[in-house]
This record gives structure tokens, C-alpha cells and sequence, in this order.
């Protein structure tokens, strides 16, 4: 294996329970600013990934799963802005960094495997340049023979023929495509690696070989990574953790099998019922009553628009997330 | 490399024939629109002259053995085509016994030269202030350049001259304002000639240059523009390059393909243009040759430079297209 | 995957939605670029109707006016202090002519020809020697200012003066310049060499070259339209057939085959020129129609319509070419713009009408008359700066609409 060690940041963060923490995000605020004010995208978002471990992000259309992704990349775009918060990656905060800082950060640490790579590679490109310059501009010029081979190597691992080095991107299929921008992600071996919903775009059978891929990558490479998706079902065959997002607020974090055994948060359950099963057949489950208004979020519980079993304290205050069980934490005034 | 396939080659010489064909095709029919016959007409406006009496009858000759006007039309067409192919054009009416060829080839180099400099400045120059335009990081000093260089592009070429020659051969008395290299030079590759040149040429190439370098920087703007909204330019911002390196190969290298495009659709109207600066000028190249024609009612030379026109044109095209795929992979089997 | 089915507008939104706004991309009534050029295209058009009101149009013919008189409102014309001057400078020399380069520029094709003689960057004698007492000496021919006729008029045509002072070099320019007359409030543009006024010229000859460019741009449109309706609603066949001849129809540069019809059809009127033009103006509109309907064929509301056995016309026409009337009207401008700038270019060749000036022709007087060297800018400005308002107001109302049709152009800047 010819990737060298990883690239960290800083020292190794200690978790209270003894396990390393690569990323901790600590009440980030992400908003954009419309003319009739200020859409609140990301709400006061806590949560950490420990070392080598998978998180999923799951969460509706517009819950603000992409928006977290790219603000812990610094990469959101005007008119939204950070408001605050802390984005902590192996102790050190992405927020407070500079532009030149963050461009040394970026790929070394910290990775992105886009959404939708249809079109996320350069189309005037081949593979093994696109592979080449991320390895570049971070460690500087590399024999060639040996950048060749790192390469190579790099594809072997995501499984694509070595005939890839050579080829434009318009000449791979969607699938392939997408197994190159996991080697992208990979090549320079960083602490955390940020998956935004990676098989969305693909079919079914093609879906499974990425998402076998990215277990691969994961299981050799010891890399953390966050899978952004709202296929709770594909979800639960990849992740380890899963944190719930709606409307910019987490409600949920738990080990996977806890969210599917016990889903505490109401619109955890509701997710979860939602999910076709071949075994069973379910009524189809609608929900009653009105989304709010993202520019001015009712006082007190997100959720209180939607949920069947809201009570009149949701109305008053804004429920923390709170440990319930060890490590399932729950923001629901249920559980208090 | 790329995608030059056979079958792209074969279709853009196809198109080559087809564009010459139907040139060559309209220039033969027009004349014999015109009512009356244009070979007595002709003569009798020389007779009406009395400059070319005695050689009349050798002119009658030519004329009618070059064009058959005594054989069908079909087979008139035929040798009308085979000739101009093999760019037997005739003698011209007005400088008789000179060839037309003759003439043609002495001016066509004038014409290619300043053509293709002004042109390559233009396109160069247009699409970098353009490209400059769009992207945040330039400094403000340079983004006032576009509505200043839009400002010229109203103004067609000629005019353009012309307010350059008052300026600037008349007023300022800086350079010349006709011809193309001073009197009492001799031609050859010594220093004072092509100085000469190059002092010649500065004013109608500026003309051409200004004028059209504003519509290159607009539209090579909007180009830059969509291009920043694809999903490769998040990636590449993700991998932390450097911004030099996204400008120039995800954004430029992108957006200048749709502009090669544009230059081979607008070859014929920049041809016509510089036809009228040479009118304006008096630069020895086809297009003051072509003015002189109509002066003298010299129709075999019009035709011949018309011809001439037509196949340089569809000629610089195919050039044009031969190399886009070159530059573009993906190679697109139709022109836009 | 959640099933949930959600339901929108709450009291709040409804609060929020207010008023709708509009913004400067949502009409072009409503768009600053399109509405300034709009204004200048107008102003230019209506020269012709309400300048009739004001001005005698009788004095754009040949010989109704006295010849070669500037404006009255141009700097530096003393002409009536420089007539004693002037006399006097006459008086010492025989009248030479001062042939200007240009007018001898048909009899022999590329011949070099150069003011300066050959030198580089030299300044001609008279520029930097002794003026007459009346002025005070200045290294500028015009004394610094464009406006003004120069004192001399240099040509390499005027053999040198063997041992002679400067003095007569400037007695042949003021003979030049004496035979500019006296300007007069009569005349407030000037008249040319042919005695034409310059203000009833304009005002002849620019509402022509516009309605010229609006014919020529309306046929080429509507070809364009239907050809490009058939080309991307058919498909098949008639798509190669129309794509590939308008394809090569580009290619061919329009001016020089325009030029061989012009040459042998002598005189052309305005409405041929306009069909005439239209023969080259249809391919553009052709292709930008065909690739919108293109793009448009796989729309959703497309399809329903398709599905609930609306007819093609119903599709096409009702449909589709609503949605198309910002492109539609972009290229328009466009075209139209580039008709006029044939028209012009062709009439600067020679080959417009002759009876009736237009803008173009009057250019091809003034070079076929070297007004440029001869310092006679007011003949060939003002057709230029007539034309220059037309092109820019066109250019502009094409990028107000252009940023109607486009969403995308609309103040991004690119992020690296």
C-alpha cells in the first residue's frame, strides 16, 4: 500500500468515554440572508464523529444536511454565512481559519465526495491529472513514475480497471465515475472524509458496489467519514452512527441499530415507519399539519407543527439534545 | 487524441465543399440574372471609356471561351466550377491581359496577414478581459476595462478606421494613413521594410482589434459565469487548489469552447469587415483589390476575389473545427 | 425515503410574501440597458418625421447648398480674422493643388503610399515650423485641436519646394483651407462638396438605414422562425437538411457575395437591398429558434400538451414561442443591428442607392472626396456618429434582453 500516514491536523482529541474524536461541530449556525430575512439553514448543530467511524446524516430535503457539509468545509457560498460556532477537526477550528490556511486544510485533512459526480469532474481532463493535482498541490512535485503508481494503486482500491488513468471523464459511466472521486478523496489519506449523498444519482445495483467501496476504503484506510443521505435504508447497511437532522436541528444521534430498534425522537419513528418493507405491508402514513416558515421558526420544538404527540412545554422552549441511553441522544421534551 | 474520428473529419470537409459549393454556386447564377449581356454591356461602357478598343475583340474572346456563354448552361456551370477549383480565374476585364489569379495571390497575403493577426489579438486579448471580468479576485482597476471595451463594440470596423486615420494619420500625424509599407522600400525580409510593415499595419489592425474585442470579452463573461455554477468547480475548490490553477484549467479551459465556436460562426462576418478596413485604408489585400473592381466594373475580378473570399473563409473554418476537438474530448458532431 | 406529505403556507409565509416585487429582470419596460437604447434607437428614428417639421429636407440634394462650408459651431475657425492672411499667403504663390492621397488610390492598386515619406514616426516639416503671424507657433498641426481645419494640408503628392522657405507650404494649405467658406447658422452641420446640407442629409438618410436594417432583420426573422420551428419540432430529415445549409450559409462571409450582386445590379433600391439582405440574415435566427425548441420539445408542459392532442401548430405557436419571446427578441435586435451594418457596408463600397442620400453613401463620398485627410470631419462624422447612436442603442437593448432571457448573466462573478 503505498499511501502514506495520515494526515491529521492536530493531536488526537480524547472523547470522554476514551474514544478519539476527528470532528466535533459545536453549535454551528449557518444562515442565508433573503430580503424578508434570515433563513435559518443550520440551527445551532452539535455533533461528533469519533475515529474510524462512519456517521450518517440523514435527514429530509432542505433539513440542511448539505449546508452543514459544506459549512464545516468553509465552502458556503454568499448569500449564506457561518454565524457561529465551532467546527473542531482533530482540535483545531475550520471557522477561525484564513483562505490560504483553509486551501492547506482542505484535501490533506478534510475530503469531499460530491453529490451527483455526473458532473463534478472536469470534463477537459483525465482521470489520472484530476487524481495528480490534488496529490500535487499538496505535497508538491512527485517523480513521475511513482506518482503513476500511486495512482494506479488508488484506483485498484475503488475496484476500477487501470485503463481508467488514462480515459476522460465522459467515457465513464456514473458509477465509475463516482469510484474516482472516492480515490480523489482518499489519495492523501485524510482524518475525515465527507460523503454528500454519493449513490443518489445511481441505479440500484450500482449503488450497492459504491457503498461496498466506501466500506472497503473505510475498513483499510481507518479514515472517519460522514454519509449524508436520506435512504435510511441504504443508511443502515453502511453506517455506524446516525445523527437526525430536521429543519437545521439535530433531534437524534444513536448507533444504527438503536435508531432502527428504538427510534426515540418522533420524527425518527416517523422516518423509520416510512420505510417500505417487503416483509410487511403498511398503510401509507401521512402526517398532519403545517411546515413553519424557515424565516421565523415557532418558539420552542422545531418539530411541534408535525408531531402527533406534542405537548404544550414544546411550544415554550427549545429542547436540548441530551444523552437518554448511553450514546443515543434525544431532543425531545418526551424523555426529560 | 481527443475524439478526431474519420467520420468528424469526413463530415467537416463535407461541409468545406458544401459552404465553397454554394458560394461559388450563387456567384455563378447572379450574373446571369442581371439583365441584358453583361459581355456587350460591358464593352460598350469601355467603349464609352476608350480605353481598351484594341483589345476588344481578344477580351470578347476570353470572356466567352472562359464562361462558354455560347454552350448550354449546365456545361457553362461545370467548367465554371472545375476552373474555379483549380483556381483558373480568368483574366481580369479591367487589367487585361493580367490574370486574376495573379492579382489575387499578390493581395491575398496582405489580407490573411492582417486578418488572422488582428483577429488572433482580438480573440486573445477579448476572452482574457472577459474571463477577468468574471472572477472575483481581479482587481478593480481591471473590471472597468469591460465597459470600456464594450463601448467600441457598437462601432463596426470601418468606422472605427476612420476615426483612427482622422486621429491619428491626420491629426496626430503618427502613422500613416494608407498602404501598406512606405514608398522607396524594398520588399524582403530587411529591417526598414518590416518596420514599414508593422507601422502600416498598426492602425487597420487596432480597428479590427478594438471593435470586435468587446463582443469576445462579453460573451467569453457570460461563459465564465456559467461555468462557475458547475458541480466540478465545488470539487475543485474542495481539493484546495490554488484559485490561479481554477481560473485557468476549470474555468477558462471550460468556457473557451463554446468561444471557438463562435469565432468559426463569425469568421464570415469578421472577412466582410476587413474587406471595408482595407477599402478605408487603401491596404493593398483582396478587399481594396474588390473595391477597385467594382470601380472599374471589373466583373471577372470580383467573382475571382469573391470566390477567393468564400474559400479562404470556409477554409479557416475548417481549420477551426479540425482543431476543436483537439481542445474538447468530447467531441460534439455539430457546430454549437 | 419519508412518504410524509406535506403542506405549505402557513399565516406567516403569507405575511412574508408581501407585495411582489419587481425587478429590473423581470420586463424590459422595467430594464435600464433596454430602455436607454431603446430611447437612442427612437431618437434616431424620429429625426426623419419631426426633423421635416423643422428643417428643409429640399437641401439634402446636390447643388442646393454652398459648398464645403463647416460647421459654424466648430473651434477654431477664424475664418473671417484668417482672410487677410489668406490673401496675402495666395497672392505669392499660383494655386497647387493640394491632391490628397486617397483619391489616388484607384488608379494603382498596392502601391505603397505613406505621408510621411517612408519615416517613421517623423513629423512633416510644416507641422513643427513657423506660422503665419496670426497664430502663434505651435508643434500641432491643429494647433492642438481636432476640430479645428489645419492650417496646412500635407501630401506626398505635393512635390517638395526646391530652396524655399516654409511660407509656401502653408500658402498651398490655406489655398485648401480658403476653399472652405464661410460658416453660417445656415448650414449648423455643414455642407459637403457636392453642396448637399449635412443636417437635411442626416436627417434623410438615418430614418432609411434604419428602416432598411428592420426590413431586411423582420423577413430574416420570420424565415428564421418558421425553419427553425420545422427544423426542431420535425426532426429527422428536414432538421439535417435545414441545419446543415444554414450551417453552411454562415460560413459564407455575406458582405462579399452581397458586393457581386450589388456590383452587377447597379443600382440597387432600398427595398431590394432589404431582400437582398434578409438572403443572409436568415440562418442566425434559424439556429437560435431550432436550439431553443430543441431544448423545449422534452419540457414537461411539452409533453402534456402533446399527450392531450393539442396540434402541432397549437404546440408550437401557444406553447412554446411565449416562452421563447425574450431569445426571440434579443436576436432580433441583434439582427437588425446587423443588417444596417451590411446595408452600410455595402452603400461605403459604392453600391447603395445614388438618388437618395443615404448614410452609408454619404461615407462614400467623403472618402471617394478625401474628406478624412482634407480635415472635412463634419461629412464623414456625423453619418458615423448618426450610425454609432444606432448600433449602440441596438447593442444595448440586445444585453437588456439578453439578461431577461438568461437568468445566469445576471451580476454572478465566479468564486476561486
Amino acid at each position: 500500500m503505498s499511501l502514506k500516514m495520515e494526515h491529521r491536523l492536530g493531536p488526537a482529541q480524547q472523547a470522554a468515554n476514551g474514544r478519539e474524536i476527528t470532528l466535533e461541530v459545536k453549535n454551528l449556525k449557518v444562515y442565508y440572508s433573503t430580503p424578508t430575512g434570515d433563513v435559518r439553514a443550520v440551527d445551532d448543530v452539535s455533533f461528533h464523529v469519533y475515529k474510524g467511524e462512519i456517521l450518517g446524516l440523514v435527514g429530509e430535503s432542505g433539513c440542511g444536511k448539505t449546508t452543514t457539509a459544506m459549512a464545516i468545509l468553509r465552502m458556503v457560498q454568499p448569500p449564506g454565512r457561518i454565524v457561529s460556532g465551532q467546527v473542531l477537526l482533530d482540535g483545531v477550528d475550520l471557522v477561525k481559519l484564513n483562505e490560504s490556511q483553509l486551501r492547506q486544510v482542505r484535501w490533506n485533512t478534510l475530503a469531499l465526495i460530491p453529490q451527483g459526480a455526473m458532473n463534478s469532474l472536469n470534463p477537459v481532463m483525465r482521470i489520472h491529472t484530476q487524481i495528480a493535482e490534488a496529490i500535487v498541490t499538496h505535497e508538491g512535485k512527485q517523480p513521475k513514475d511513482k506518482l503513476k503508481q500511486r495512482i494506479l494503486d488508488l484506483l485498484t482500491m475503488v475496484g476500477l480497471p487501470s485503463r481508467v488513468y488514462d480515459m476522460y471523464p465522459h467515457e465513464l459511466s456514473g458509477g465509475m465515475k463516482q469510484r474516482v472521486c472516492i480515490a480523489m478523496a482518499i489519495a492523501l489519506h485524510p482524518s475525515l472524509i465527507i460523503a454528500d449523498e454519493p449513490t443518489s444519482a445511481l441505479d440500484v445495483v450500482v449503488q450497492r458496489v459504491v457503498g461496498q467501496t466506501l466500506l472497503d476504503v473505510k475498513k483499510r484506510l481507518d479514515v472517519s467519514m460522514i454519509l449524508i443521505g436520506h435512504d435510511m435504508g441504504l443508511q443502515a447497511q453502511l453506517v455506524d452512527r446516525i445523527a437526525v437532522m430536521y429543519a437545521g436541528h439535530m433531534v437524534e444521534v444513536a448507533p444504527v441499530r438503536a435508531i432502527f430498534d428504538e427510534p426515540l425522537h418522533p420524527y425518527t419513528q416517523l422516518l423509520i415507519e416510512s420505510i417500505p418493507s417487503i416483509k410487511e405491508r403498511k398503510p401509507l402514513k401521512l402526517t398532519e399539519g403545517l411546515t413553519h416558515d424557515l424565516r421565523n421558526p415557532p418558539p420552542g420544538c422545531i418539530f411541534q407543527e408535525r408531531c402527533p404527540k406534542v405537548m404544550e412545554v414544546c411550544r415554550m422552549e427549545r429542547p436540548q439534545l441530551r444523552p437518554i441511553r448511553p450514546e443515543h441522544y434525544v431532543a425531545c421534551y418526551l424523555y426529560e | 487524441m481527443g475524439g478526431l474520428t474519420w467520420n468528424y473529419v469526413l463530415k467537416r470537409v463535407g461541409m468545406w465543399f458544401l459552404t465553397i459549393w454554394l458560394g461559388t454556386t450563387i456567384i455563378f447564377i447572379v450574373p446571369r440574372l442581371a439583365p441584358g449581356d453583361p459581355v456587350a454591356a460591358m464593352i460598350g461602357r469601355m467603349t464609352a471609356q476608350s480605353g481598351y478598343i484594341e483589345n476588344a475583340a481578344q477580351i470578347i474572346e476570353a470572356w466567352r471561351a472562359r464562361f462558354g456563354l455560347d454552350q448550354p448552361w449546365h456545361v457553362q456551370y461545370l467548367r465554371y466550377i472545375g476552373n474555379s477549383l483549380r483556381f483558373d480565374l480568368g483574366y481580369s476585364l479591367a487589367n487585361f491581359p493580367s490574370r486574376v489569379e495573379d492579382m489575387v495571390m499578390q493581395a491575398l497575403p496582405w489580407t490573411v496577414g492582417l486578418l488572422l493577426v488582428s483577429t488572433l489579438i482580438s480573440f486573445l486579448v477579448g476572452n482574457t478581459i472577459g474571463a477577468l471580468m468574471a472572477w472575483e479576485r481581479t482587481p478593480g482597476w481591471i473590471r472597468n476595462l469591460l465597459p470600456v471595451s464594450l463601448t467600441f463594440t457598437s462601432i463596426p470596423f470601418f468606422m472605427l478606421g476612420i476615426l483612427l486615420i482622422y486621429v491619428f494619420a491626420f491629426w496626430l500625424r503618427w502613422l500613416p494613413a494608407s498602404g501598406a509599407f512606405g514608398r522607396g522600400l524594398t520588399a524582403g525580409f530587411n529591417w526598414p521594410f518590416i518596420a514599414s510593415v508593422i507601422q502600416h499595419a498598426i492602425l487597420p489592425a487596432t480597428a479590427i482589434v478594438i471593435s470586435s474585442m468587446g463582443f469576445w470579452a462579453l460573451g467569453m463573461r457570460g461563459m465564465m459565469i456559467t461555468t462557475a455554477g458547475e458541480d466540478y468547480m465545488i470539487l475543485a475548490q474542495a481539493k484546495g487548489l490554488k484559485p490561479s490553477r481554477i481560473f485557468w484549467m476549470y474555468g477558462v479551459r471550460n468556457s473557451i469552447l463554446p468561444q471557438v465556436t463562435a469565432l468559426a460562426l463569425s469568421l464570415g462576418g469578421i472577412v466582410g469587415g476587413a474587406v471595408l478596413v482595407e477599402y478605408i485604408f487603401a491596404y493593398p489585400g483582396v478587399g481594396y483589390l474588390l473595391y477597385q473592381g467594382i470601380v472599374t466594373s471589373d466583373y471577372t475580378l470580383i467573382q475571382g476575389i469573391v470566390f477567393m473570399l468564400v474559400f479562404t473563409t470556409a477554409t479557416l473554418v475548417l481549420i477551426l473545427d479540425l482543431l476543436y476537438p483537439l481542445i474538447d474530448p468530447r467531441i460534439t458532431y455539430e457546430r454549437g | 425515503m419519508t412518504t410524509t406529505v406535506q403542506s405549505v403556507s402557513t399565516e406567516a409565509q403569507l405575511r412574508a410574501r408581501k407585495k411582489p416585487r419587481f425587478n429590473r429582470w423581470d420586463s424590459p419596460w422595467l430594464n435600464p440597458k433596454f430602455l436607454i437604447g431603446l430611447s437612442m434607437v427612437l431618437f434616431v428614428m424620429l429625426l426623419g418625421p419631426i426633423g421635416q417639421l423643422f428643417w428643409d429636407t429640399r437641401l439634402a440634394l446636390p447643388a442646393s447648398s454652398p459648398l464645403n462650408l463647416p460647421p459654424p459651431w466648430a473651434p477654431g475657425f477664424t475664418s473671417e480674422s484668417d482672410k487677410p492672411a489668406v490673401q496675402q499667403l495666395e497672392a505669392l504663390r499660383p494655386r497647387a493643388t493640394a491632391t490628397p492621397v486617397a483619391a489616388e488610390a484607384p488608379a494603382t492598386p498596392a502601391v505603397s503610399r505613406s505621408i510621411t515619406g517612408g519615416n517613421p514616426f517623423a513629423r512633416t516639416p510644416a507641422a513643427t515650423g513657423a506660422q503665419p503671424a496670426a497664430t502663434p507657433a505651435r508643434s500641432s498641426l491643429t494647433g492642438g485641436n481636432p476640430f479645428a481645419t489645419p492650417r496646412a494640408t500635407e501630401s506626398a503628392a505635393v512635390p517638395p519646394t526646391t530652396g524655399q522657405t516654409q511660407q509656401p507650404r502653408q500658402a498651398v494649405g490655406a489655398a485648401a483651407y480658403a476653399r472652405f467658406g464661410t460658416p453660417t447658422w445656415a448650414h449648423p452641420l455643414g455642407t459637403e462638396s457636392s453642396g448637399r446640407d449635412m443636417l437635411a442629409v442626416l436627417l434623410v438618410g438615418a430614418p432609411r438605414s434604419l428602416r432598411i436594417g428592420l426590413i431586411a432583420a423582420s423577413i430574416g426573422m420570420a424565415i428564421g422562425v418558421i425553419l427553425g420551428f420545422t427544423a426542431g419540432y420535425l426532426g429527422g430529415w428536414a432538421d439535417s437538411v435545414i441545419r446543415t445549409i444554414s450551417d453552411a450559409v454562415i460560413v459564407i462571409p455575406a458582405l462579399a457575395v452581397l458586393i457581386v450582386i450589388g456590383a452587377y445590379v447597379k443600382v440597387l433600391q432600398i427595398e431590394n437591398m432589404a431582400l437582398l439582405l434578409a438572403l443572409f440574415a436568415w440562418p442566425g435566427p434559424t439556429r437560435l429558434i431550432r436550439a431553443q425548441v430543441l431544448s423545449m420539445r422534452e419540457r414537461g408542459y411539452v409533453q402534456m400538451a402533446r399527450i392531450s392532442g393539442a396540434s402541432s401548430f397549437h404546440i408550437m405557436f401557444l406553447e412554446m414561442m411565449p416562452n421563447m419571446l425574450p431569445y426571440i427578441a434579443a436576436s432580433f435586435t441583434g439582427n437588425v443591428s446587423a443588417a444596417i451594418l451590411a446595408a452600410t457596408g455595402l452603400e461605403v463600397l459604392g453600391l447603395g442607392p445614388t438618388r437618395i442620400p443615404t448614410l452609408g453613401m454619404t461615407i462614400y463620398y467623403a472618402i471617394s472626396a478625401a474628406a478624412i485627410l482634407r480635415g472635412m470631419w463634419w461629412w464623414w462624422g456625423v453619418p458615423i456618429v448618426a450610425l454609432v447612436i444606432v448600433f449602440s442603442g441596438l447593442f444595448l437593448m440586445t444585453v437588456g434582453l439578453d439578461e431577461i432571457a438568461n437568468p445566469r448573466l445576471r451580476g454572478r462573478k465566479v468564486t476561486a
